[in-house]
C-alpha cells in the first residue's frame, strides 16, 4: 500500500518539526555555493525569448547558465547586484514543452538546479486585481497564464466555451518550488453562476500539481480559480497554468515498446476519450522515454513517459479474471513479454499466462505510478496454472509500483495477476507488467557530500575537486570502472578502478591552472568486463531533490544521467598530505601531516576532513588556523577494520568571505593491516594503600621493524605507576606494571586499563591501543579484632575443634570475605 | 433515629447526602475510605536536603562529551573532543574543566539508564521517576515535593525557571494547585521581573484589600456553586499569591537586579549564568524546588562544534552554582541534580553527530547529602551499556526523595481511588550518601 505524502496534513505537533526542518534546511542551503532561490519568470513560448531574473545568493560572478536539454539557450547575463541577475532566456521553435532543468554557472561554481517551462502556447501575464470572481481576468482559450499566488491570494480566470468543447487546465505549481517553498496549488473551474464543474488538488499525472478536464454544458464564460490549497502563498509561489483544448492523455496502452519501432498506442485523457497515435521509439532501451501527444495542430504541455524495451507486447483482452481460464483458451506468452493492460472494471483483477522454463531467474515489474504517472497502485501475484500463489508484491522501495525476482520450480504456465490496491478503476488506469529473464545491470550515483544536495564538481584552477562514486551491480560481479566523457577542455579525473568487493570508491577531479571557467554536463557510466571482448555498462543514476515534504520526503526532483562539472577560480590555498610511511594497524592509530600553501595574504582557516572513512576506520576534522599551515588529522581503525591499501582524499574547506570553498587532496595511501600486538588481561586484584602489579600479557604477532613500548593507560584515579612506558622486546610475553594505590583510593573494579603500544622507527610510528583490563581495589580486610576482654566471672567456653581449626588454616580471600559476611 | 446496624445517623447521613450532591456517591465514598485505609503511609524521615535544583537539559546531552568520555576508544566512539583531567584524579570531557575543578563537590551517576529513546517518553522518565502510561498522567518532582511539603517563606514550593519545561513538569493526577509557578520570562534578559508580583498602577494595600474582599465574595459564592478540583486550585493560586506579594522578603527572592554584579558575572551573564543564579536565589529564600531548563542538546549534527559552542556558559555557570551554595553553607542542604532525558549513541553518526541512546548515560548530582568526589557506576568500554551498579530512574528519584526526606514508597491517591506510589520499585542508592 502506499500513501502519497503531503506536507500540507499539518498538526500543531508537526509544527515543532517543520520549524526543525526548515532550520536545517536553510543551514543546508547555506552550505551550497551559489543558489538561486526565486525566478521572476518560470517560463516561456518556445520560438519567443523573455528576460528572467534569478535571484539568490552569490550569483553576482554567473557567467553563463548549464540547461539539461536541448532548445533554451541564456544571453545577457547581467549583474543585478551579488544576490540577483538578469538573463535573457531564448526557446528554439522546437524546444520541447517540458521542464528544463538547469543550473546557474559563476565563476565560484555551480547553482542549484532550478527548472525553466517552455510551453507551445503564447505566454499571458497574470493582471491584478483577479482576485474577486466578478473581476475574473479575461483570458483567450489556448493560452498559458504566468501567474503567482500571494498569501491568500486567490486568482480568478475567465474564458469563453462553446457548448460541447472540451477544455483541458494543466498548471505546474509545486514543480517549481524549491526546497521548503512548498507550493500546494490547487484548481477549480466554475460556471458563470458559481456552480463548481470540476476542481483538482492534486493529480497523479503531474505530481501534486493539479489538472483538469471538462466539456462545456452550454455557450458561456467559464472561470478557473487558483490558489493555493490551503490559501498559504508568497511571491515565490508561481505558477504557469496552460488552458485549452489541447491533447492532454494520461495513460497511454500499451505503456511501451521494443525499442527503433514505431509504437500505436492508445491515448486516453482523463475524461476517458480514447484516439491512436504513433510514436517513434528510440533506438536504446530507454526507462523512461518522453513523447507528446498531438492533435488538430496542438500539443500536451507536457510529456508522457513510456517503458522502451526489447520485448513483445501483449494487449488486454477481458474477461481476464482467472488464470486457468485463460490459460485453457489461449496460448501462453513465452518469456521476455509485457502485458499491458487497464483496469476498468470495480475490483478489476487482470490475469497474463507465460510459460518459462525451469531455474529460469525472472524480473517481474508493474509500471504503472512510474514511468508513466498512471493512477493504479499495482499489487502483483505470481500463480502457477493449476496451482496457487507462489509469490506476490505490493510497493517496493517507496514506490507503489511492483517488483519481485522469481525463480521459477519446474516448467510449465504460470500467471502473473495485477490489482489496484484498493480495487480502484477506471478507464485511464493504465499498467504494464514486464516478465524479464534477468541480465546483469550495472550504474553508478555520485554521493552527497550536504545531505540532500545533490553533488556537483566545482574544480577550481590549478587544483582539484574530489567525489565518492558507488557503483551498483545487479546479476553481475567483478570490477568496475568508472569513466567520463568529454570532460570540458583542461579537466582530468583520476582513475576509477572499484574492485570486486567494494562498492564506492573516490574519485579527484583536476583543473589545469591555465583552463577556462566553463559549466558543462559530462556523461558518467561504470563498466564491468564480462569477458576480455565484452562487458556491462550502466549510466548514471544521480537523483536532484527539488522539493522535499515532512520528515524529509522526497516530494519531487529528478533523475539525471549527466554529472554537473564546472572549472572555477582558483582557491586561496592549496593542501598536501604527507603519505604515511608505516601501516594503520587494527585498533591502530595515525595521524595524517596535512600541510597547506597559503597565498600570499590569505589567512583564514581551513577546516579539513576525510572525504570519507572506509569501513572500520574513522577520523576527527580539523581545523588549520589563520596563522599557521600545519595540522595532524587522526585516523583510528578499529578492530573489524577491512585490510587493504585504501586510498584517502582530504577535503579542505575555507570562506574567504564569498562563501565556502572546497579543495581536494591528492590521493593518500593508507595500508591498514592486522594488529601487531596481541593482549590479554588478567583480572589484577588490588587493596587501597598497597602497590599491585599490573600483568598484561602481550605479545606480538609477527616481527616488526623498530623500538616496541607499551605503556599503561586508563589508571584508577589517584594510583600511579612509576613507569607506565616500557620497552618490550620482540620474544616477550608479559608485561608488569606496578599501580600504587593510596589508601584514600575509592575501591571498586575499574575496567578502564588500556594499554598502548608503539613500534617507533625511522619511517614513523605505529600505535595501537587495546583494552580493556581489570582492577579490582579493595578495601583491606582488617586482621581480627583482639579479643575483647573477657569479665572474670564469665564463663571461658573450651575451644572447639572447628574453631581450633579456623585459626590454624589460612583463609582465602574469598572465605574471608565470605566471614565477614557472615559476621554482618 | 437511628436504624440498627446502620452506622449513619440523620446529620451523618444528610452529610453523605450532601456529598452525593457533589457528585460522589455513598458507593464512591466508602470505596474511597476504603481506599484510603489501604493506603501505604509513611512519616517523613530525616531530610538531608531542604530543597532541590534540579537543572534539565533537554534534548538529552551527550554523556561522552560531558562526564563520561572514552578517551581510548575508536575515533568513531570517543568523538573530536578531548579529556580533562578532574581535581579528584577522574577523567572528564574537555568541555566541562570548571567542573572538574570541584569534582570533590559532585558525584556523577555514570551508569544511569533507561529504555526509552523518544525525547517525550525520556522526559517523562526523568521528570516522574515513571515510565509514561496511557493511564495515568503522573505527577513530577517538583509537585510531589510540593504536594507533601507545601510552601515555605511566603514562596511557592515547586517553581520553574523560566516556564513550566514540558507537560511532565506538571502536577499528573495530583491536583492543579501542586503545578510550578512559572517566572514567565528569562532571568537573563535585561530589566528581568517576574509578571504580576508588585500591585498594579495606582493600586495602594487598602484598595487591594479591598478588591480582594470583593473577589472572595464571588469567589465563595461560585465555589459554593460548583465544585472542582480548578477551583480549588485556583484559590490555592490566589492564597499564595496573596501571601507572595504580601511579603516584601518573599518577592525579593525573585529580584535578580539585588544580586551583586561580580556574583552575577561569576555565573555568567548570559541565559545558563543567571537561570541558575535565579535558582540559588529562589532556594535560599525557600522555594523547595526549583527546575531549570537550559539549551538545547539535540546534537544530531556536528556535536564537537555544537558542544564546544553551548557548554562552556554552562560549565561555568554550574560550578559558580556549586561554589556560591557552598560558601554560604547552602550545598549541604541544597540538592543540584543536573539530568537529561537520555544520553546519545556510542558512535558518531554520519553528520558527525550522536543520536539518542537511553541505555547508559550520566547523571551530576551535588551537595544535599550526597558525597563530594564519587563516581557511582560506569559504562563499558564504548559507553554503550552499563558495566556496573545500574541506575534507574526510580532510583534517582527514591533517592532524591529520600533525601529531602519523602519516602518514596509511600502511596498517593489518583484518580478513581487508586493509591498510586510516589515512585514504583526505586532503590536508595546508598553508596553515594554521606
Amino acid at each position: 500500500m502506499y500513501f502519497q505524502s503531503k506536507i500540507r496534513c499539518i498538526s500543531w505537533s508537526n509544527v515543532a518539526s517543520l520549524l526543525i526542518l526548515s532550520m536545517v534546511l536553510v543551514s543546508y542551503i547555506n552550505a551550497s555555493e551559489p543558489e538561486a532561490n526565486s525566478l521572476s519568470l518560470v517560463g516561456l513560448q518556445r520560438g519567443t525569448s523573455a528576460e528572467i531574473t534569478i535571484s539568490g545568493n552569490r550569483l553576482g560572478d554567473a557567467h553563463s547558465l548549464l540547461f539539461y536539454m536541448p532548445g533554451l539557450s541564456a544571453t545577457n547575463v547581467i549583474k543585478v547586484d551579488d544576490k540577483s541577475i538578469k538573463v535573457t532566456i531564448v526557446a528554439s521553435p522546437d524546444a520541447a514543452c517540458d521542464l528544463h532543468p538547469f543550473r546557474v554557472v559563476t565563476n565560484t561554481g555551480l547553482s542549484n538546479m532550478r527548472l525553466l517551462n517552455v510551453s507551445a502556447l503564447p505566454s499571458v501575464a497574470e493582471k491584478e486585481p483577479n482576485s474577486e470572481f466578478q473581476a475574473a481576468q479575461q483570458v483567450a482559450f489556448n493560452s498559458t497564464i504566468d501567474g503567482v499566488v500571494l498569501n491568500e491570494d486567490v486568482d480568478y480566470y475567465a474564458v469563453e466555451l462553446k457548448q460541447g468543447q472540451q477544455m483541458n487546465v494543466e498548471l505546474e505549481g509545486l514543480r517549481h518550488s524549491y526546497l521548503n517553498d512548498f507550493f500546494d496549488p490547487y484548481v477549480a473551474i466554475y460556471d458563470s453562476k458559481r456552480f463548481e464543474i470540476t476542481a483538482s488538488d492534486d493529480s497523479v499525472m503531474l505530481q501534486q500539481d493539479p489538472l483538469c478536464s471538462m466539456v462545456a454544458p452550454a455557450d458561456g464564460k467559464y472561470i478557473i480559480e487558483v490558489r493555493e490549497s490551503s490559501f498559504g502563498g508568497n511571491d515565490r509561489a508561481r505558477y504557469r497554468l496552460h488552458v485549452g483544448n489541447f491533447p492532454r492523455p494520461v495513460a497511454m496502452v500499451p505503456s511501451g515498446g521494443p525499442p527503433g519501432q514505431p509504437l500505436v498506442a492508445t491515448c486516453i485523457d482523463l475524461l476517458g476519450n480514447q484516439w491512436q497515435e504513433t510514436f517513434d521509439m528510440p533506438m536504446q532501451p530507454t526507462a523512461a522515454f518522453r513523447v507528446w501527444s498531438k492533435r488538430d495542430g496542438q500539443v500536451s504541455p507536457s510529456p508522457n513517459y513510456l517503458s522502451v524495451s526489447a520485448i513483445p507486447n501483449v494487449l488486454e483482452s477481458e474477461p481476464n479474471e482467472d488464470h486457468n481460464t485463460i490459460a485453457a483458451a489461449s496460448p501462453a506468452s513465452p518469456v521476455p513479454v509485457a502485458f499491458n493492460g487497464i483496469l476498468e472494471k470495480e475490483k478489476d483483477l487482470d490475469c497474463w499466462v507465460f510459460e518459462a522454463k525451469k531455474d529460469q531467474q525472472l524480473e517481474i515489474r508493474v509500471h504503472a505510478r512510474n514511468p508513466m504517472r498512471s493512477q493504479v497502485d499495482a499489487v502483483l501475484k505470481i500463480l502457477k496454472v493449476g496451482g496457487g500463489v507462489l509469490a506476490n508484491n505490493d510497493d517496493v522501495n517507496n514506490n507503489p509500483d511492483c517488483y519481485l525476482q522469481f525463480k521459477v520450480p519446474a516448467d510449465g504456465k504460470y500467471a502473473v495477476c495485477v490489482s489496484d490496491h484498493l480495487g480502484r478503476f477506471g478507464k485511464h488506469f493504465a499498467y504494464r507488467a514486464e516478465i524479464l529473464v534477468q541480465v546483469p545491470e550495472t550504474s553508478t550515483n555520485v554521493n552527497e557530500q550536504t545531505r540532500y544536495v545533490s553533488q556537483v564538481v566545482n574544480v577550481p584552477r590549478g587544483s582539484r575537486m574530489a567525489i565518492e562514486t558507488t557503483v551498483t551491480r545487479k546479476f553481475i560481479g567483478g570490477e568496475a570502472r568508472i569513466a567520463t566523457s568529454e570532460l570540458p577542455a583542461g579537466m582530468s579525473h583520476s582513475d576509477a578502478v572499484c574492485a570486486p568487493d567494494l562498492g564506492v570508491i573516490p574519485m579527484v577531479f583536476r583543473a589545469d591552472a591555465n583552463a577556462v571557467n566553463l559549466g558543462k554536463l559530462v556523461e558518467m557510466f561504470a563498466t564491468i568486463a564480462t569477458s576480455p571482448q565484452t562487458s556491462v555498462s550502466g549510466p548514471l543514476r544521480q537523483r536532484t531533490q527539488l522539493v522535499r515534504g515532512q520528515n524529509n520526503v522526497d516530494v519531487w526532483g529528478r533523475h539525471e544521467d549527466r554529472l554537473a562539472v564546472a572549472i572555477v577560480d582558483p582557491a586561496p590555498f592549496d593542501i598536501e598530505v604527507v603519505q604515511p610511511q608505516v601501516p594503520l594497524v587494527r585498533n591502530g592509530s595515525m595521524t595524517l601531516t596535512i600541510n597547506a600553501k597559503r597565498n600570499d595574504g590569505f589567512d583564514k582557516p581551513i577546516s579539513l576532513r576525510l572525504l570519507s572513512a572506509p569501513a572500520g576506520m574513522a577520523f576527527s576534522a580539523a581545523t588549520i588556523p589563520g596563522n599557521q599551515t600545519t595540522i595532524g588529522l587522526p585516523l583510528t581503525a578499529n578492530g573489524g577494520a577491512a585490510m587493504r591499501k585504501w586510498p584517502l582524499v582530504v577535503m579542505a574547506t575555507t570562506d574567504n568571505g564569498y562563501g565556502p570553498i572546497h579543495v581536494a587532496s591528492e590521493f593518500v595511501y593508507v595500508e591498514v593491516t592486522d594488529s601487531l600486538f596481541e593482549f590479554k588481561f588478567p583480572k589484577t586484584m588490588a587493596e587501597q594503600g598497597k602497590v599491585a602489579n599490573v600483568i598484561v600479557n602481550a605479545k606480538l604477532k609477527r616481527p616488526v621493524e623498530g623500538v616496541a613500548e607499551i605503556e599503561i593507560l586508563g589508571l584508577p584515579p589517584g594510583t600511579q605507576v612509576a613507569t607506565p612506558k616500557v620497552p618490550f622486546a620482540a620474544d616477550a610475553t608479559q608485561v608488569s606494571f606496578s599501580l600504587q594505590i593510596p589508601p584514600e583510593t575509592r575501591a571498586g573494579n575499574y575496567k578502564t586499563i588500556v594499554c598502548r603500544a608503539t613500534v617507533t622507527s625511522d619511517k614513523g610510528i605505529v600505535t595501537q591501543t587495546n583494552g580493556n583490563g581489570e582492577v579490582q581495589i579493595d578495601v583491606p580486610i582488617t586482621p581480627p579484632a583482639a579479643a575483647p576482654s573477657i569479665a572474670a566471672s564469665a564463663p571461658v567456653a573450651p575451644p572447639t575443634a572447628s574453631a581450633v581449626d579456623a585459626v590454624a588454616k589460612p583463609l582465602t580471600r574469598l572465605e574471608m570475605l565470605k566471614q565477614q559476611r557472615g559476621k554482618q | 433515629m437511628r436504624c440498627l446496624g446502620n452506622p449513619l445517623g440523620r446529620r451523618g447521613f444528610m452529610t453523605v447526602g450532601a456529598l452525593g450532591g457533589l457528585g460522589l456517591s455513598m458507593g464512591d465514598l466508602f470505596r474511597s475510605r476504603q481506599a484510603m485505609a489501604d493506603q501505604k503511609k509513611y512519616d517523613f524521615i530525616d531530610a538531608k536536603a531542604e530543597s532541590v535544583i534540579h537543572i534539565f537539559l533537554p534534548g538529552g546531552i551527550a554523556h561522552q562529551e560531558t562526564f563520561d568520555p572514552k578517551p581510548y576508544s575508536p575515533l568513531e566512539y570517543r568523538g573530536e573532543l578531548g579529556t580533562i583531567k578532574t581535581k579528584t584524579g577522574e577523567v572528564f570531557c574537555e568541555t566541562v574543566p570548571k567542573l572538574a575543578a570541584i569534582s570533590d563537590k559532585l558525584t556523577i551517576l555514570r551508569a544511569m539508564t533507561h529504555g526509552e529513546a523518544a525525547h517525550e517518553r525520556g522526559t517523562h522518565n526523568m521528570f516522574t521517576g515513571y515510565k509514561p502510561s496511557p493511564a495515568l498522567i503522573f505527577p513530577s518532582f517538583g509537585s510531589v515535593v510540593s504536594h507533601e511539603y507545601g510552601p515555605r517563606n511566603n514562596l511557592p514550593p515547586y517553581v520553574a525557571v523560566p516556564n513550566s519545561p514540558n507537560e511532565f513538569a506538571g502536577t499528573g493526577y495530583l491536583s492543579s494547585s501542586f503545578g510550578p509557578f512559572s517566572l514567565g520570562a528569562d532571568p537573563a534578559n535585561k530589566g528581568f521581573k517576574v509578571q504580576d508580583l508588585n500591585l498594579g498602577g495606582g493600586v495602594d494595600a487598602n484598595r487591594f484589600d479591598r478588591r480582594r474582599s470583593a473577589l472572595e465574595a464571588v469567589n465563595a459564592y461560585f465555589a459554593d456553586k460548583q465544585k472542582s478540583d480548578n477551583i480549588a486550585a485556583m484559590d490555592t493560586f490566589y492564597q499564595r499569591a496573596y501571601s507572595l506579594i504580601s511579603s516584601d522578603k518573599a518577592r525579593e527572592a525573585f529580584n535578580i537586579e539585588a544580586e551583586d554584579n561580580g556574583l552575577r558575572d561569576k555565573y555568567g551573564r548570559n541565559v545558563a549564568g543567571q537561570r541558575l543564579l535565579m535558582a540559588r536565589r529562589l532556594v535560599e529564600s525557600g522555594v523547595r524546588f526549583v527546575t531549570v531548563t537550559y539549551g538545547g542538546w539535540d546534537m544530531h549534527a556536528g556535536i564537537a562544534g555544537a558542544m564546544r559552542r553551548d557548554m562552556p556558559s554552562l560549565d561555568q555557570a554550574l560550578a559558580a552554582l556549586i561554589e556560591d551554595l557552598d560558601s554560604r553553607g547552602l550545598l549541604s542542604k541544597t540538592l543540584v541534580m543536573v539530568s537529561s532525558e537520555f544520553g546519545r549513541t556510542p558512535k558518531i553518526n554520519n553528520d558527525a553527530g550522536r543520536d539518542h541512546w537511553p541505555k547508559v548515560f550520566s547523571v551530576m548530582l551535588a551537595g544535599g547529602g550526597v558525597k563530594g568526589g564519587l563516581v557511582y557506576g560506569s559504562s563499558d568500554a564504548t559507553a554503550t551499556e552499563p558495566e556496573f551498579d545500574p541506575v534507574s530512574p526510580e532510583d534517582l528519584a527514591t533517592t532524591m526523595y529520600h533525601l529531602l526526606g519523602i519516602v518514596a514508597d509511600k502511596e498517593l491517591m489518583s484518580p478513581g481511588d487508586r493509591p498510586i506510589e510516589i515512585c514504583d520499585g526505586g532503590k536508595v542508592i546508598h553508596s553515594i550518601l554521606v
